[in-house]
C-alpha cells in the first residue's frame, strides 16, 4: 500500500503578500479593518487574522468594477483624513476616524440593493468582506476550536465533477 | 453498423424526464435517455470542508457564475459553467439562468416545496382577463398530482381552500404555536388571510430527486438505457413524413458527433434548454409562439421585525419560534380589487436574529446591537407570480456558440408595473401585520431579484387548444409533429406563485401515459 503523506496548509507556513493596492490604499484598508472588526467577545479581529492581506488578494483578482469601488473608497478615506486632520487615514485616532466613517454607514435592507452613493456602497461591501474574510480565516477557525462554528464557515463542498 | 432504433428518446434526466422514463418503461416501451452532463458520485464528489480550506476562503472565485446568486464556493461546481454554456441578454435586462447538467438535473437540489396549481391559475384568464386559460383544469391533473404526491411523500395540512388544493398528503399533527406565531395567525384571521403550513416532499433520506424516486424504477424494467455526457444538438426529422426520427448529439468530452434513431422524441431538458434545442432544430413552431411567454416568480421582497419583549435574551419559553405559510390571498374574489392582478404567498419565520446590515453601525456597537436582537426577530418573504407576456421571450443568438459549437439563447425579459405593484403590496402587508403586532420594523424592501432567479422558469412552449397560439396541445404533444413531446416546464401557460415541480412531474406523468396509449394503439 502506498502511504498517504500528511501535508501542512499553506496559511500555516506563509503570509499573504499584498500587491494590488498602493501602499497608501493598503494602509487605509488595514486601519478600516481594525476599526470595523476589532477583537470581540474573545474572537479574533480583522487584524488578528490576515483579513486585509486576503482582501488585497481577492480584490486584485476581482472584476474591474469591484476593484474601482475599493480603490475609490480607500482614496476617499485618505483624502478626507488629509483634508480634516492633515494626515493619512491610517494615522488618525479613533475619534477622528469615527468622524469620517459614521456618516458613511446607512442601513441596508437587502444586500442586492446596496447604497447608490459609491463611497457608502464601498463601505457596505468592505464591511461585509472584512467580516467574512475574518470569520473564514484559518486563524479564526483555530481560535474557535477548529470546529468552524461561527457563521458560514463550513459545509459540504462539491469537488469538480468530471471536468471536460 | 446501424444501431437499433429506440421506441422513445428522452432528452434530459431531471424530474420530467425521469417521470417519462418511469411511465413509458413500465408500460413495456424501450427508452434511451441522453443527459448532457456527468453522473455525480455522492461519495467521491463531496467532502465536508471548512471555508478556510477553500482557495477563495468561501468567497467563491471572483467573476465565476455572475448570474447564479445561489452559488457559493462550496457548491460552485454543481452549476453549469457560464463560460462553457453562455447565454446573452441586454445588460439593461438582466436574466439569471440557473442550470445543472448532472444526471438528475436540478431535481438534485430543489427546495422540495410541493404545491398544486389551482383553477385560479389553470383558468386565470376567466378570473383576471389576462393571457389564456390552460387547456386543462385542476380536475384533469388531480389524479396525477395524487400519484406524484404519493411517490414524493408530500407532507402537508389539508385546508379545503380553492386557491390551495389539498392532495394525497402525509398529514403531520399541528405543533403548538409560539406566542408570536399565534399573534400573527390571529391578525391574519382578522384580515381574512388564511394561514397554513408548508407542504414539502420528504422523498427518501431528504432527497426527492429523479435519481432516487423515478429512474431506479425505470431501470428495474430493463427497458431504459441512460447515456451521460451526451449533448443533444438537433432533433432530426424524416424528410417524407416530417416526423421526428432521432437526434444528433455530441460527446461532451471528445466532441465526437453522433446520431441516434427513435420512433418518438420526448424533450425534458428543462424549460429553456428544451426550447433552445427545438429552436436550433427549426421544428414545431408553426404558431410562432415558441420562445415566448417566458416567466417565473418574484423573490426577494422581505420585511424583518424584532419583538421588543424577546430582546436581550429575555424571550420567555414559547414566545418565539415556528413558521407559517400563507398561500395566495389576493384577488381571490371579485370584491377584492387591487391595482395588480394575480397574487403571492408569504412565508414567515419567528425566532431568527438580525442581519448586521440592518444597522448603520460597526465594531463593538454593532456587536452589541446584534447580540441584543439575537433570537428576537420575525421575518417574512414572498413568492409572487410574474405575468406571462408575449414580449418576454428567448431567441437563438447565431453569433455566439457554446463549447460544443451549439448556438446559444438570447434572453429578452423585463418586469412590468404588475410585478412592482404586487411587490409593494406584499411589503406593505407584512409591515402592517408586524407593526400591528407591536413589533419594531428592522428592514423592509419591496425590491426583488432579476427574472430567472427563482429557478422556476416556465413557458416558451406553452400548451393550448389552438395551434395558432400555442406550441403544444393539452397532452404536451407538439401541434405540428405528433411524435414530439415536451414534458418539462416549457408547457406552462401561467406559473402561479407555487413551486412548479409537482405540476411539472404530474404533467409529465399524464403526457407519458397518453403517449404510451397512443403507441400501443399504433396511433403514434
Amino acid at each position: 500500500m502506498v502511504p498517504q503523506i500528511e501535508l501542512t496548509e499553506l496559511d500555516a507556513v506563509g503570509d499573504t503578500t499584498p500587491k494590488f493596492f498602493t501602499a497608501a490604499q493598503f494602509a487605509a484598508l488595514r486601519k478600516l479593518s481594525g476599526i470595523l472588526l476589532p477583537p470581540l467577545k474573545g474572537s479574533p479581529g480583522a487584524l488578528d487574522t490576515d483579513a486585509p492581506e486576503f482582501l488585497d488578494f481577492l480584490i486584485g483578482v476581482s472584476p474591474v468594477e469591484r476593484q474601482q469601488l475599493y480603490r475609490n473608497g480607500l482614496d476617499y478615506l485618505n483624502a478626507q483624513a488629509h483634508r480634516q486632520f492633515g494626515k493619512a487615514f491610517a494615522e488618525i485616532d479613533a475619534a477622528q476616524a469615527d468622524t469620517i466613517l459614521k456618516p458613511l454607514f446607512v442601513p441596508v435592507a437587502w444586500s442586492y440593493d446596496p447604497p447608490k452613493d459609491p463611497i457608502k456602497h464601498f463601505i457596505f461591501e468592505a464591511h461585509q468582506d472584512i467580516r467574512t474574510a475574518t470569520r473564514n480565516a484559518p486563524s479564526a477557525n483555530a481560535a474557535a476550536g477548529g470546529t468552524a462554528r461561527r457563521g458560514f464557515a463550513g459545509g459540504q463542498y462539491w469537488n469538480p465533477i468530471d471536468p471536460v | 453498423m446501424a444501431k437499433k432504433e429506440y421506441d422513445v428518446l428522452i432528452v434530459g434526466s431531471g424530474h420530467s424526464g425521469g417521470m417519462a422514463a418511469k411511465v413509458l418503461t413500465q408500460k413495456g416501451i424501450s427508452c434511451l435517455m441522453l443527459n448532457a452532463g456527468p453522473e455525480a458520485d455522492y461519495v467521491k464528489d463531496r467532502a465536508n470542508k471548512s471555508a478556510h480550506e477553500l482557495p477563495y476562503r468561501g468567497f467563491n472565485k471572483p467573476g465565476r457564475l455572475p448570474h447564479v446568486y445561489q452559488a457559493n464556493e462550496f457548491n460552485a461546481n454543481q452549476w453549469v459553467d457560464e463560460k462553457e454554456v453562455p447565454y446573452t441578454h441586454d445588460p439593461a435586462k438582466p436574466y439569471n439562468w440557473v442550470r445543472v447538467r448532472l444526471l438528475g438535473g436540478r431535481s438534485l437540489f430543489w427546495s422540495r416545496q410541493s404545491f398544486r396549481l389551482s383553477d385560479f391559475e389553470f383558468k386565470a384568464a376567466d378570473i383576471d382577463g389576462s393571457g389564456e386559460n390552460w387547456p386543462i383544469s385542476h380536475a384533469d391533473l388531480a389524479p396525477y398530482y395524487s400519484q406524484v404526491e404519493g411517490i414524493f411523500r408530500v407532507t402537508g395540512k389539508k385546508e379545503g381552500w380553492p386557491q390551495f388544493p389539498d392532495g394525497n398528503f402525509i398529514e403531520a399533527p399541528d405543533q403548538p404555536k409560539s406566542q408570536t406565531i399565534q399573534k400573527l395567525t390571529d391578525l391574519c384571521n382578522q384580515r381574512s388571510i388564511g394561514v397554513s403550513r408548508m407542504r414539502s416532499s420528504q422523498g427518501i433520506n431528504g432527497l426527492a430527486s429523479s435519481i432516487n424516486l423515478l429512474l431506479p424504477d425505470a431501470m428495474a424494467t430493463g427497458k431504459l438505457e441512460i447515456v451521460s455526457n451526451a449533448i443533444v444538438r438537433e432533433i432530426t426529422t424524416d424528410k417524407t413524413t416530417g416526423l421526428a426520427n432521432g437526434a444528433h448529439f455530441v460527446d461532451r468530452h471528445s466532441k465526437r458527433e453522433m446520431h441516434v434513431k427513435a420512433r418518438v422524441v420526448v424533450v425534458a431538458a428543462g424549460t429553456l434548454e428544451s426550447t433552445r434545442l427545438l429552436l436550433n432544430s427549426g421544428l414545431a413552431n408553426s404558431s410562432g409562439v415558441m420562445g415566448h411567454y417566458l416567466h417565473d416568480q418574484i423573490y426577494g421582497v422581505s420585511v424583518v421585525a424584532s419583538v421588543p419583549e424577546a430582546r436581550d435574551g429575555k424571550a420567555s419559553a414559547g414566545m418565539m419560534g415556528g413558521s407559517v405559510f400563507i398561500p395566495r390571498f389576493r384577488n381571490l374574489t371579485k370584491a377584492d380589487k387591487r391595482d395588480f392582478i394575480k397574487g403571492y404567498c408569504m412565508l414567515i419565520n419567528s425566532g431568527g436574529g438580525a442581519n448586521p446590515n440592518f444597522f448603520p453601525l460597526y465594531g463593538e456597537e454593532l456587536q452589541k446591537k446584534v447580540d441584543s436582537y439575537a433570537g428576537s426577530c420575525v421575518s417574512g418573504s414572498i413568492y409572487g407570480e410574474r405575468v406571462a407576456r408575449f414580449e418576454n421571450h428567448v431567441r437563438i443568438n447565431k453569433t455566439v456558440t457554446d463549447a460544443w459549437g451549439i448556438p446559444v439563447l438570447h434572453v429578452d425579459v423585463k418586469d412590468s408595473d404588475n410585478e412592482l405593484k404586487m411587490a409593494k403590496d406584499a411589503a406593505d402587508t407584512m409591515e402592517d401585520l408586524f407593526k400591528t403586532a407591536g413589533w419594531e420594523i428592522l428592514s423592509k424592501t419591496d425590491r426583488f431579484y432579476p427574472p430567472g432567479y427563482s429557478i422556476h422558469e416556465v413557458g416558451t412552449c406553452r400548451m393550448g387548444d389552438n395551434p395558432k397560439t400555442s406550441v403544444l396541445n393539452k397532452w404536451n404533444q407538439s401541434h405540428d409533429i405528433k411524435n414530439l413531446f415536451v414534458v418539462d416546464g416549457a408547457s406552462f401557460v401561467t406559473c402561479g406563485w407555487q413551486n412548479p415541480t409537482m405540476t411539472i412531474v404530474s404533467l409529465s406523468m399524464r403526457a407519458s401515459e397518453y403517449l404510451a396509449e397512443q403507441m400501443n394503439q399504433r396511433a403514434i
